[in-house]
């Protein structure tokens, strides 16, 4: 699978003639910004993934879309959005996965994450399923949550501070991505992209 | 091949449900909507002032309003070629035996006399635009909970009414709530006292005879503090070439502590535009829930909603879509959590089939001033074949930072697996894919009263009849 990252650019139209593996990575210290990929799966037993990461700095404001369409046959996508937001910081994200009546046998799933780390965010969030053909697989989630209280408490327990604490859980978050990422050239793009 | 579906969802529906019984109105109006229709409607009931003022101003609002710009097409519906008004019966009855003959028949044959006599704490029937027959049990009655028609409601406890009336549904709320300010008639009043428990459920069925009808209903419930109750509502009609209207608007105010369950049988014949309002305003720790069964109609439009407006309100909704031969089901819900440590469940379950098409569209809002609000959402759809279609139109609007929301969504098809062992035990592929959706849908239908639970699973079983190949 090639890896393909996405940058320098507000839309992205991708329409592969191979297995891809899509990388956005936003810009930790931009202010915030529209983001846009239309990726359209028009051959058979074409298999890709879109991954979006963003630690969302305090008063951003970002919105994010991904469309994802199945036209043809046996093809399968996997998009994940994973995001923590600071302080103030904003975002609304639309996920739309449509299967063509003609895309018979095709798995497609949309996963979306975010770790509020900041007061007084806002998320928006709306990922939305259009199917039209029956023998098809096909699912989203979307969480949205603080890091949980538990670990905070264990881990403050041992000596650590409450802002530390939630740094390694924020940590945690994103090496739990991390560990996913079976590309090898994608995990490095995202291990530079991560603070230490 | 839309005509032929549609003729084929008639013919199963119509023995049980679709009869017709012959019109003998008391009152009735000529197709079209105007003031002059809305002041005839408001003068045959002798209402107050403030009320005819109240419909004549939701008409203004009506003509005002846009129809959706979102959801299905309504396209088809033409306003000045329904009729907004027919009363059948020039009193409410309190027996059986006083009410009409050609009316007890269908609620005969619809088996309300026979529910009642059963399981039912109380029964409101209604006929076209009014109720037509109402019951409660004494014991109820003496314990100071009301179940009546609005129009009585509107005359004898003048002073409840007038509090909450539209005051959670204003008729500016959308194109269809304001129709049914301007049009309403007949619907449930339900006023539960302060720590009363009703343990049967409550009824009411409404019933469409007339073609190309419009059926305004308006439902107004008080769960007052402490209390709980149970309140269950069945819908059928003809079936006619022509298409008719529902634009129903329920309000539900669950005050401190109490507990209302409210739950729908919605089976209308493949001819009826459903277009219904219906909300909930919870109150410090009560609880709202919502079950909703949609099987029938032509478009089905319907999101009830909970406003959870105090702390440790929950709203539930529980919903089932069965969209079969070109019907539309679009369903949902919303829950607003507009105050702290409030929480809500959504478990929307769909089954599309032959051409059915259905959708669900639901909103999860956290205000900025709500903190610790808790939300999970889960969808599921089935979709049985290739001319079928299913949609997910989810929205979560979080503001602040101490929410957690959690949504999650899956369509799939019926398991090859799954089937082929059902078959290798003997039974052919409608009984096996009959199970398989029952078995899908069980964790909703569970939740009704059982006999109403039993009437679900045959209603299923007589949709998915023919609609496999």
């Amino acid at each position: 699978m090639q890896t393909v990252l996405l940058t320098n650019q507000q839309t992205f139209v991708l329409t592969p003639d191979q297995d891809t593996f899509y990388l956005l990575l936003l810009n930790q210290n931009a202010g915030g910004g529209k983001i846009q990929v239309d990726l359209s799966l028009t051959k058979n037993d074409l298999h890709c993934q879109l991954l979006f990461i963003g630690i969302l700095k305090s008063k951003s404001d970002w919105q994010l879309i991904s469309n994802i369409k199945h036209l043809a046959p046996n093809s399968t996508c996997l998009t994940e959005v994973y995001l923590s937001q600071m302080n103030e910081s904003k975002v609304d994200y639309f996920g739309r996965i449509y299967i063509d009546s003609q895309a018979a046998h095709t798995q497609s799933f949309l996963k979306e994450q975010s770790l509020i780390m900041g007061q007084d965010t806002y998320n928006r969030s709306r990922p939305t399923l259009e199917i039209f053909n029956h023998r098809v697989q096909a699912s989203h989630s979307a969480s949205i949550s603080r890091p949980d209280e538990t670990a905070l408490f264990y881990l403050m327990s041992r000596g650590l501070t409450k802002i530390e604490a939630e740094k390694m859980v924020e940590k945690a978050f994103f090496n739990h991505v991390l560990d996913s990422i079976k590309v090898k050239k994608a995990r490095q793009l995202i291990e530079d992209y991560l603070p230490c | 091949m839309k005509q032929v579906s549609l003729k084929k969802l008639n013919d199963a529906y119509q023995d049980r449900f679709g009869f017709v019984m012959p019109e003998k109105s008391v009152v009735s109006f000529d197709f079209g909507l105007s003031p002059e229709v809305i002041e005839n409607i408001s003068k045959s009931k002798q209402e107050p002032t403030w009320m005819r003022d109240f419909r004549l101003q939701s008409l203004q609002i009506f003509y005002q309003k846009k129809m959706p710009t979102w959801g299905p097409s309504l396209a088809e519906i033409d306003f000045a070629k329904i009729r907004y008004f027919i009363k059948d019966t020039d009193v409410e009855k309190k027996t059986w035996d006083d009410v009409p003959k050609e009316i007890k028949d269908t609620f005969d044959r619809l088996g309300v006399p026979q529910a009642e006599k059963e399981f039912l704490a109380g029964v409101k029937a209604q006929y076209n635009s009014e109720v037509a027959y109402s019951s409660l049990q004494a014991v109820l009655d003496e314990q100071g909970v009301i179940f009546c028609s609005m129009e009585e409601a509107l005359r004898k406890h003048k002073k409840l009414f007038k509090e909450y009336f539209a005051t959670l549904i204003p008729a500016t709320d959308n194109k269809f709530a304001a129709l049914n300010s301007a049009a309403w008639s007949g619907g449930s009043f339900v006023y539960i006292p302060k720590n009363t428990q009703v343990k049967r459920p409550l009824q009411s069925y409404f019933r469409i005879n007339a073609a190309r009808m419009g059926q305004f209903e308006r439902t107004l419930i008080i769960a007052d503090e402490g209390s709980s109750a149970q309140y269950v509502e069945g819908c059928t009609a003809p079936v006619y070439s022509e298409y008719s209207l529902h634009a129903a608007v329920v309000e539900v105010f669950v005050k401190k502590n109490a507990r209302f369950r409210y739950s729908t049988i919605q089976n209308w014949s493949g001819n009826i535009y459903n277009l219904v309002t219906k909300r909930a305003k919870v109150f410090g720790n009560g609880v709202m829930e919502w079950v909703d069964g949609n099987l029938g109609a032509k478009t089905t439009m319907k999101y009830p909603s909970c406003y959870l407006v105090e702390e440790g309100a929950y709203g539930e909704m529980l919903s089932i879509a069965y969209a079969k031969d070109q019907q539309i089901q679009d369903t949902g819900a919303k829950m607003l959590h507009l105050a702290s440590n409030t929480s809500s469940k959504i478990i929307a379950k769909s089954v599309s089939v032959t051409g059915g098409q259905s959708n669900y569209r639901g909103l999860v809002y956290v205000d900025k001033a709500a903190s610790n609000c808790k939300s999970k959402v889960e969808c599921d759809a089935l979709i049985l074949d290739a001319q079928s279609s299913t949609n997910t139109f989810p929205d979560m609007k979080i503001f602040g930072d101490e929410a957690s929301v959690t949504h999650e969504a899956s369509v799939s098809e019926i398991e090859e697996e799954k089937l082929f062992y059902l078959m290798s035990r003997g039974l052919n592929k409608t009984e096996a894919m009959t199970l398989l959706v029952a078995g899908f849908i069980e964790p909703i239908v569970k939740e009704l009263p059982l006999e109403y639970a039993v009437e679900l699973n045959r209603l299923i079983e007589l949709e998915m009849e023919g609609s496999v190949g």
